[in-house]
């Protein structure tokens, strides 16, 4: 029996367009589970950024609720939410979105000098270690603009998890990296996710989606399809491929 | 039309720039028009009452006995003359009532064709009434320094005794009326003055005269000489002004009625150039930062075909038509402001404004704003030609907003302010702009501060020549030495007596010219420019000013003369003094004596006490009690006159108002380009946990910077040249060299109000980051 970290119930995103609405996401069900790597795929426009987005809190549903530790975060206030930011929840974005006039190792730090239960000493020592981690640590004094997209990527990554958050959430990491660095970023995920880290990661890269335990597949703003998979492993990544293939090729993927 | 086109959607799309260079335009051309019609209109006035008035080109005033018939006939046939008028008066030792009074010098003279004020003091009276017995008019200095108004009684004292009047009115004097004048003349009726002069005719001995007469004369037609030039001309002939008490051109008594106004209105019209100044910088910023967030727009624009000229005219068309804009309204709304307005300096130059808009001054004035304008945008814009449609459309333009970072470290304790400063290190170009706009407004501030603090500080106004004590005594008869040692002595029974001054103020021939003279008995308590104080009976100071005049220099002799007796005296040393606006010479009481001026010298006593008031009466009444017979002793009145400081009162504000609305505009218009660059960081940083409070505090930190680092260039350009810019703007009041007094709220007033107005605008236009959504980060 897998412990369910956050739950979305009859969740629902509407927008006002020319007069009527449009709906984006409709009365959405879903379970993360703890120490899953989860992913959503979807066709362009489906909803699953949405989905990712309303689920995180970034964004507002219009519907249902979102429950995380048993509270609505679609209730929570502005300042609620600010908190859930930088001590349960991670997010990583597609074009990485590093402030452009910090440093690599200061905008892992800022995130976490947010977070009040631990001393800036052991701010700067875990993001030291992760930017290792991530083997940024050779640049770490290097402005975003100096690097290249895959290192700030990575760097992304060391800031999403600094306040070791219960959830990571990313939203397409490698949309914007080449090939070699797309690997690298889903190699530290995979890390991260072995050690325990929940993922919810939102893709339509097939080599991304292979590193998933579960993926979801929406369409027309609903949870159409869900796959289980065995943990990842680099040896059995051909049979994934083929398996993940037809089970999105039955749905019209 | 394509630029048409394109005007109108960036208007719509950018209604705040646009209104807000509308406004600053709006602010500086209300401002120009209303000052320069307000100073024009006060000039008219004084013109046209000169006109309405006859006014002599030349007035002598002499007692009765010193003008001769002789004299007059001599004058009269003078080619240069076209007629003389010889006016009976009687001289006043002063105008009191209650504890106020006035002895600067008066005369009675019979009420003639006199025009009056009307109660608003914004025009002149059709009827007046002829004056009954006991009744008198006077002029408006004499109502300010008495703190009386039409009805009440004042009480003048002349050396037969004291005669009580009522005020009728107040009286127009264009020749000695402005309250920059000290002497005046006082209208009373025939019978009054037939009634006084009797009794001053009684009253008089041979040492001590109260009949007066004077004489007025009007310049002939073909008269090529200036009223100075013929003044001196007739003092060499016949000794006109050796023989006089005082005089006064009508030339003269033009320059110092407009004497305060146009300091004023110069104060003010040089802050409205900073203004200028720093619109000019806002637009110039503004357009830069647009430039940069477009990048991509005019990259898509030069595709289409757009060049560089046509993508320029279109600044040149969205600014110039904001500025023109504002320029039209300005004037509009200055129209009714300047009819309220019009007779603000009436007190000061005892004279109605006669409204008028300079209109042509003012039309080349914004003219050359806008070529000005025109000019800076054409710099500004020169960097459109830079963009290459390719290089834009691919998003190739440098991601770098930021010029260059310094390496001020992120704290935790202090996060918001340590980013906030790393925000404003790094983007250290885009605050240019606002740094320069805080020392501007800073430093006016703070000169304004400086010359409101220096006319009220005791040490400031000494070191320019201004006799600064706390006890003044007026003889009865002269004084000995061993009398003044006893009024000194009585003195400090009570305090220290830091100074003790014997002057007396009268007009001497200078080289022929008659010009006002500070007799000292001790001319050493009076601090020199350049040399050093006269010490001996044939030395003198003049004044810089005097020096540049006569084109004389320390080392040179010139001839002083009183009466009939003329001496050569040698200028050891340069001094100021605000005394006929800087016409004056310091002459040792030893060295008016050797030309027979024989006069009492008054005293004065600056005490190290300073102004306690309950001491100080003590004084006067112990000094009044034991020496009674031979001085009258009172407590010093305030040097600054009541209408003086209502001015630097009323300037200090307006300036002190301009700024906050400066700051306001100037801010929100920095804070909006702002936050257009910094929406996606803003963005980050609400998705990394930061809350909306924080970020807006963040965000006012860094104008809070601006502002300190803008007060502290603006402090210390205000150390450098405070001074400077004061003795520039003083120069027609005599002073070459302003000796500033930098007191802690001088620093402090306009540091508070910047810092805190930038602070608590920025917070407010920060508002707007509620608006941005995480969402926005958003790649679909």
């Amino acid at each position: 029996m897998k412990n369910t970290v956050l739950s979305a119930k009859g969740l629902c995103k509407s927008f006002a367009h020319n007069g009527g609405q449009v709906h984006i996401l409709s009365h959405v069900d879903f379970d993360l589970y703890k120490g899953d790597f989860t992913v959503i795929m979807g066709a362009s426009g489906s909803g699953k950024s949405t989905l990712l987005y309303a689920l995180s809190g970034m964004d507002r549903a219009t519907g249902g609720e979102v429950l995380y530790n048993g509270k609505d975060i679609v209730k929570m206030k502005e300042n609620e939410l600010a908190k859930l930011r930088y001590t349960d929840f991670g997010f990583i974005f597609q074009q990485m979105h590093l402030v452009s006039n910090l440093t690599l190792f200061e905008n892992v730090a800022v995130s976490g000098y947010l977070n009040k239960s631990k001393s800036a000493a052991e701010v700067r020592k875990r993001a030291d270690k992760l930017l290792e981690q991530m083997s940024v640590s050779h640049i770490k004094d290097h402005l975003p603009t100096q690097v290249s997209g895959g290192e700030q990527q990575r760097c992304a990554v060391a800031r999403a998890v600094i306040n070791s958050p219960k959830v990571l959430f990313a939203d397409e990491p490698t949309g914007a990296l080449n090939r070699k660095n797309t690997t690298d970023v889903l190699d530290l995920l995979t890390e991260l996710n072995k050690d325990g880290q929940s993922v919810l990661m939102v893709t339509h890269d097939m080599r991304a989606a292979l590193r998933a335990n579960r993926i979801l597949y929406i369409g027309d703003g609903k949870i159409i399809g869900e796959l289980s998979l065995p943990p990842y492993s680099p040896s059995e990544e051909k049979s994934r491929e083929t398996q993940v293939n037809a089970w999105l090729t039955s749905l019209e993927w | 039309m394509e630029i048409l086109t394109l005007l109108k959607a960036n208007i719509r799309r950018k209604k705040g720039s646009f209104v807000s260079v509308i406004l600053l335009t709006l602010i500086i051309a209300m401002s120009v028009t209303t000052i320069l019609s307000i100073r024009e209109s006060a000039f008219n006035g004084v013109y046209h009452v000169h006109e309405l008035c006859d006014t002599p080109d030349i007035c002598v005033g002499y007692m009765a006995h010193n003008l001769t018939d002789d004299m007059v006939d001599k004058v009269k046939s003078n080619s240069n003359v076209k007629s003389v008028n010889v006016v009976d008066s009687i001289t006043i030792i002063k105008v009191f009532t209650g504890d106020k009074e006035y002895d600067s010098g008066m005369r009675f003279i019979k009420e003639n064709n006199t025009r009056l004020l009307n109660e608003q003091l914004n025009g002149i009276e059709e009827n007046v009434p002829k004056l009954q017995k006991g009744e008198v008019y006077v002029s408006q200095r004499i109502m300010n320094n008495l703190y009386v108004k039409v009805g009440d009684k004042i009480t003048f004292r002349t050396i037969a005794g004291d005669y009580e009047f009522t005020i009728k009115g107040v009286f127009l004097d264009p020749m000695f009326g402005a309250s920059t004048i000290g002497f005046k003349m006082v209208c009373i009726s025939d019978e009054d003055f037939l009634e006084i002069a009797a009794a001053v005719s009684e009253a008089e001995t041979e040492d001590k005269h109260g009949l007066a007469k004077n004489l007025e004369i009007y310049k002939a037609d073909e008269c090529d000489l200036s009223n100075i030039q013929l003044r001196r001309q007739l003092n060499l002939e016949m000794g006109l002004t050796d023989m006089g008490g005082f005089s006064l051109t009508n030339d003269l008594a033009i320059y110092y009625t407009k004497m305060l106004p146009e300091i004023v209105c110069s104060i003010l019209l040089v802050f409205i150039a900073l203004l200028l100044a720093i619109v000019i910088i806002v637009t110039v910023h503004s357009i830069s930062v647009e430039i940069e967030a477009n990048y991509v727009t005019f990259g898509i624009l030069k595709a289409q075909g757009f060049d560089k000229s046509k993508i320029r005219a279109l600044f040149l068309g969205q600014y110039l038509l904001a500025e023109i804009i504002g320029a039209v309204l300005g004037i509009a709304l200055s129209i009714p402001l300047i009819g309220v307005c019009s007779n603000i300096f009436v007190t000061i130059t005892a004279v109605p404004a006669i409204m008028s808009v300079p209109i042509g001054i003012i039309a080349l004035i914004l003219a050359g704003v806008l070529v000005l304008s025109a000019f800076s945008i054409f710099f500004v814009t020169m960097k459109i030609n830079k963009i290459s449609p390719v290089r834009a459309i691919s998003g190739a333009k440098n991601e770098i907003y930021f010029d260059s970072r310094l390496n001020a470290p992120i704290s935790k304790k202090l996060l918001s302010p340590s980013l906030a400063l790393r925000q404003f290190t790094s983007a250290k170009r885009r605050y240019a702009g606002s740094l320069v706009i805080v020392t501007i407004l800073v430093f006016f501030m703070m000169t304004i501060s400086v010359l409101a603090n220096t006319v009220t500080s005791k040490s400031a106004m000494e070191s320019m020549g201004t006799v600064m004590s706390e006890i003044d005594v007026s003889p009865k008869r002269k004084l000995s030495e061993s009398d003044c040692e006893k009024i000194e002595k009585e003195i400090e029974n009570f305090a220290e007596i830091e100074k003790a001054y014997y002057t007396n103020f009268a007009y001497f021939s200078f080289d022929g010219e008659e010009i006002a003279s500070n007799i000292h008995k001790n001319p050493s308590l009076m601090p020199m420019m350049k040399g050093r104080a006269p010490e001996y009976d044939n030395e003198i100071a003049v004044t810089q000013l005097l020096l540049e005049e006569f084109n004389l220099k320390i080392g040179d002799e010139v001839t002083v003369g009183w009466g009939k007796n003329k001496e050569t005296y040698l200028i050891t040393g340069s001094y100021q003094t605000t005394n006929d606006v800087g016409r004056c010479f310091l002459l040792p009481a030893d060295a008016a004596e050797r030309i027979g001026y024989d006069e009492p010298l008054w005293g004065n006593y600056s005490l190290k006490t300073g102004d306690d008031e309950e001491l100080n009466a003590k004084i006067v009444d112990s000094l009044n009690e034991k020496f009674g017979d031979m001085i009258e002793a009172k407590v010093a009145e305030e040097v600054l006159d009541e209408t003086l400081q209502v001015v630097i009162d009323a300037m200090q504000i307006i300036i002190y108002v301009f700024s906050i609305l400066f700051s306001l505009i100037v801010v929100h218009m920095v804070c909006s380009k702002a936050f257009i660059q910094e929406r996606i960081d803003i963005g980050i940083f609400k998705a990394t946990g930061f809350k909306t409070s924080g970020l807006r505090r963040q965000f006012a930190f860094r104008f809070l910077i601006v502002s300190i680092i803008g007060s502290a260039a603006g402090s210390l350009l205000s150390c450098f040249f405070s001074g400077r810019v004061l003795s520039l703007l003083l120069r027609s009041a005599g002073i070459v060299s302003a000796d500033t007094d930098f007191g802690f709220l001088t620093y402090a007033i306009p540091i508070a109000i910047v810092c805190l107005s930038f602070l608590i605008f920025s917070y407010l236009a920060s508002g707007r980051i509620k608006t941005v959504k995480i969402r926005e980060l958003v790649t679909e």
